[in-house]
């Protein structure tokens, strides 16, 4: 017997198919058999291919091969039409969605069929097969609309299974005849059932695919719209994702960004620490911050200040970083402003100190200057005699550069206090700033009978501060010192100046007098501005002195003596070890 | 007149100024001691010659007046000469007033500070030998016996000597015998001199 065209014999397929559940005894004809037995593999290799084909389906793929399948079906086992519906999110709806009609017939309704046939959607919901070959009477009394169609359109066998993904019923497939009653073998509704379980797993895998479209598309629109930059990175470190305001603010297609393309953007000055920063947290799974340039479209760079943190997939798995930038250009431009108008600020103070020593400062230049026009003239006088006495005059002019010297050096400690360059911070040793102010200073000191004690601790460790500025403080809290010890009956009157280690690792300055103290003033009041009680003073002195070690990042306070006058204290935070 | 050198003291803080002043001073062939404060300066004797001394009125401690002030309690003859870098005129009238031989501002001309240290060593000098003169005279006054400085008080008062008998209730004659051993015992050559030496005391 010659093998052959199945597809030409339905009636056969069928018979062949549903041989299974009968005994090959009750198939006499052997090419019959034989033919029976082909059918049933080819339909089980058509269902073999189809499983492998959707095993590797890219989601946008699937819709065209549900229907391509359903056609191959359909054409193989020679019924009429074949349907899939799929019930809505909420369950109320009931839609074929995919479906193959032989030409001629009448296809499956695409309307909501929940409202059209009810009895038909229960069963389907419940998740019954239903399984008729003579319809309508097959169909129970209740199916009355059902009845109705049948009898309308001659519909007459139909299989209808449900569709499950992990116990839920998502839909139904459905297989039917016009005209004619269909045998629905056993082992046919078997393999059907399995067609119907790789079509449901292809729609899940569709259905996952979509809600991660929809979130992502989400997030973008989410991401877009923020009024920050965002941007994302993968494992390898390399970024994959960066917003509309990012790709907006540096002018850059995202092609450009991508990977480490970012950080051509950076400021070449800035792009090392940032890179550093990034990588250490990275490594380290940590979330980090720290602020950078970077080029904005116009050419120009602005500071921003970028925050990261790790991103977990639901598993807690480690995906990468997600982070945001933030434009901070005008704090930092504000930040400076403001403390070059604490620079400016302190520099008026300090005009205005020295003009208040300018009386002993003027005394301190005159001494070298006396003595330089009186050793000058006791030259002429010497080179006027005849012999002359050389060794007069070596020793009288030695005398005169010296004292010339000395002047400069007074003048030239002034010039440095009244200078206008803009602070420096470098590492200092506090005990020098005193010594420094107390060479200013000792001139007026002398003026006014005060006697001053130094008590400083050796060695201290250094600390980062502008030497001008902090000369100022202290000159400030001496003259201060001593002005309140004005009343005091001079052979009392003494300033000590003590300096000493925290234990916290500051260093603090303090600065005593027996004066009038507070009376009865709040001690933290003394440092508001335009706080004074002299009377030709304007009062800005002490509040200059807190902006100054503000600016240190160091604290300022005062307090009452328990016998007679008043402590003022400045400490500043030493620069950690091992920095250099 | 003395023999001893005159010696001048200089009192300023400021070694550029003492080393320039005594400079100064030894050209001129004056000794010279240089101090750094009052208290110093006042705490030693003064030198046994004439003398005098310089002084910035702007002192540790001690301001220059205080020395004034100093010098005048204890009755000593110290002429003073002000030198200051920062005088103004109430400052000058005071120090004049309470009998500084002058006030100098800083950077002084040379000649001008020999020229007021000469007169304050003159002055000094002076003032020795009016000392020292009317120490002698005392000395001589102790020696007379208690009718000799009778009869001298009398005397140089312009009264007779028979004025001066009938007053004391002796003859004129013992008047004329006290008189004569009052003359030799001061050393007077004449009445005049009497006269003199007894406006000394």
């Amino acid at each position: 017997m010659s093998q052959r065209p199945l597809e030409s014999d339905p009636g056969l397929r069928s018979d062949f198919l549903a041989a299974e559940s009968e005994t090959p005894d009750g198939v006499h004809d052997r090419a019959r058999l034989r033919d029976m037995l082909g059918a049933r593999l080819q339909f089980e290799t058509l269902v073999a291919r189809l499983s492998a084909t959707f095993i590797n389906l890219l989601p946008e793929q699937i819709d065209s091969q549900i229907e391509g399948g359903l056609q191959q079906v359909v054409e193989f086992l020679g019924i009429d039409r074949s349907s899939l519906g799929q019930f809505s999110e909420d369950g109320r709806e009931l839609r074929v969605t995919h479906s193959y009609t032989m030409p001629g017939c009448e296809p499956f309704p695409r309307v909501d069929i929940a409202p059209l046939w009810p009895w038909y959607a229960e069963q389907v919901r419940s998740g019954k097969p239903m399984c008729f070959t003579r319809l309508p009477e097959e169909l129970p009394v209740e199916a009355e609309r059902e009845k109705e169609y049948c009898r309308q359109t001659g519909f007459r066998s139909h299989l209808a299974l449900p569709l499950k993904v992990a116990d839920r019923i998502i839909g139904g497939l459905g297989f039917g005849c016009f005209g004619r009653s269909y045998q629905w073998s056993d082992r046919l509704v078997a393999n059907l059932q399995l067609v119907g379980e790789i079509f449901a797993n292809a729609l899940a895998r569709q259905r996952a695919d979509l809600a991660l479209r929809e979130r992502e598309a989400r997030f973008r629109l989410l991401s877009d719209v923020a009024p920050v930059m965002v941007w994302m990175s993968g494992r390898d470190k390399g970024c994959t994702y960066f917003n509309k305001p990012w790709l907006a603010f540096t002018g850059r297609p995202l092609a450009s960004e991508l990977g480490d393309g970012w950080s051509e953007g950076v400021h070449p000055g800035d792009l090392q620490a940032c890179l550093d920063t990034y990588v250490r947290a990275f490594d380290a799974r940590q979330e980090f911050r720290m602020e950078y340039r970077l080029r904005r479209a116009d050419g120009e760079y602005s500071w921003v200040l970028d925050t990261g943190v790790p991103r977990l997939d639901g598993d807690g798995t480690f995906e990468g970083y997600i982070g945001s930038c933030v434009d901070i250009t005008e704090q930092k431009r504000s930040a400076e402003e403001t403390q070059q108008l604490r620079d400016q600020l302190a520099r008026v103070g300090r005009c205005v100190t020295l003009g208040e020593l300018a009386a002993s400062i003027a005394h301190e230049v005159n001494q070298p200057l006396c003595g330089i026009v009186s050793n000058a003239q006791s030259v002429q006088r010497v080179l006027g005699k005849v012999p002359v006495d050389m060794t007069e005059v070596c020793d009288a002019v030695g005398d005169i550069v010296a004292d010339g010297q000395r002047a400069s050096a007074i003048l030239g400690r002034i010039r440095a206090l009244l200078q206008k360059s803009t602070a420096e911070r470098s590492a200092l040793d506090v005990d020098e700033v005193v010594h420094e102010v107390c060479r200013v200073i000792r001139s007026e000191a002398l003026r006014r009978s005060v006697v001053m004690t130094l008590e400083l601790a050796r060695r201290l460790p250094r600390v980062q501060g502008d030497r001008v500025q902090l000369q100022q403080v202290v000159l400030n809290l001496m003259t201060n010192g001593m002005d309140a010890m004005d009343r005091v009956a001079p052979e009392y009157r003494e300033l000590v100046v003590r300096s000493s280690v925290g234990e916290t690792g500051n260093v603090t300055v303090a600065v005593t007098d027996v004066g009038k103290g507070f009376e009865g003033q709040a001690p933290h009041q003394l440092f508001k501005a335009l706080y004074t009680t002299k009377p030709d003073s304007i009062g800005m002195g002490l509040a200059i002195c807190k902006s100054i070690i503000d600016s240190h990042g160091g604290q300022i306070w005062a307090s009452q003596n328990a016998r007679w006058g008043a402590t003022f204290s400045f400490s500043l935070p030493c620069i950690p070890e091992g920095v250099s | 007149m003395s023999q001893l050198p005159a010696a001048v003291c200089v009192v300023d803080d400021d070694p550029s100024v003492r080393k320039a002043l005594e400079r100064l001073l030894k050209s001129a062939g004056f000794e010279v001691r240089t101090f750094k404060t009052a208290q110093e300066f006042l705490s030693e004797p003064f030198p046994d010659g004439p003398t005098c001394a310089i002084l910035d009125v702007r002192l540790p401690g001690f301001s220059g007046f205080d020395v004034q002030a100093a010098l005048a309690e204890r009755h000593a003859n110290v002429p003073l000469i002000f030198i200051t870098g920062h005088g103004d005129i109430p400052m000058t009238v005071r120090a004049m007033k309470a009998g500084a031989v002058d006030f100098l501002p800083k950077p002084f001309d040379n000649q001008a500070l020999l020229s007021a240290v000469r007169q304050a060593i003159a002055r000094n000098s002076d003032i020795r030998e009016q000392d020292a003169g009317v120490a002698s005279v005392r000395e001589r006054l102790d020696k007379l016996s208690p009718r000799e400085r009778q009869v001298m008080e009398l005397v140089v008062q312009g009264l007779l000597n028979k004025q001066v008998g009938h007053q004391l209730g002796v003859s004129e004659k013992t008047v004329k015998v006290h008189r004569a051993h009052a003359m030799h015992k001061m050393g007077a050559q004449s009445f005049a001199d009497l006269v003199r030496m007894a406006g000394k005391v």
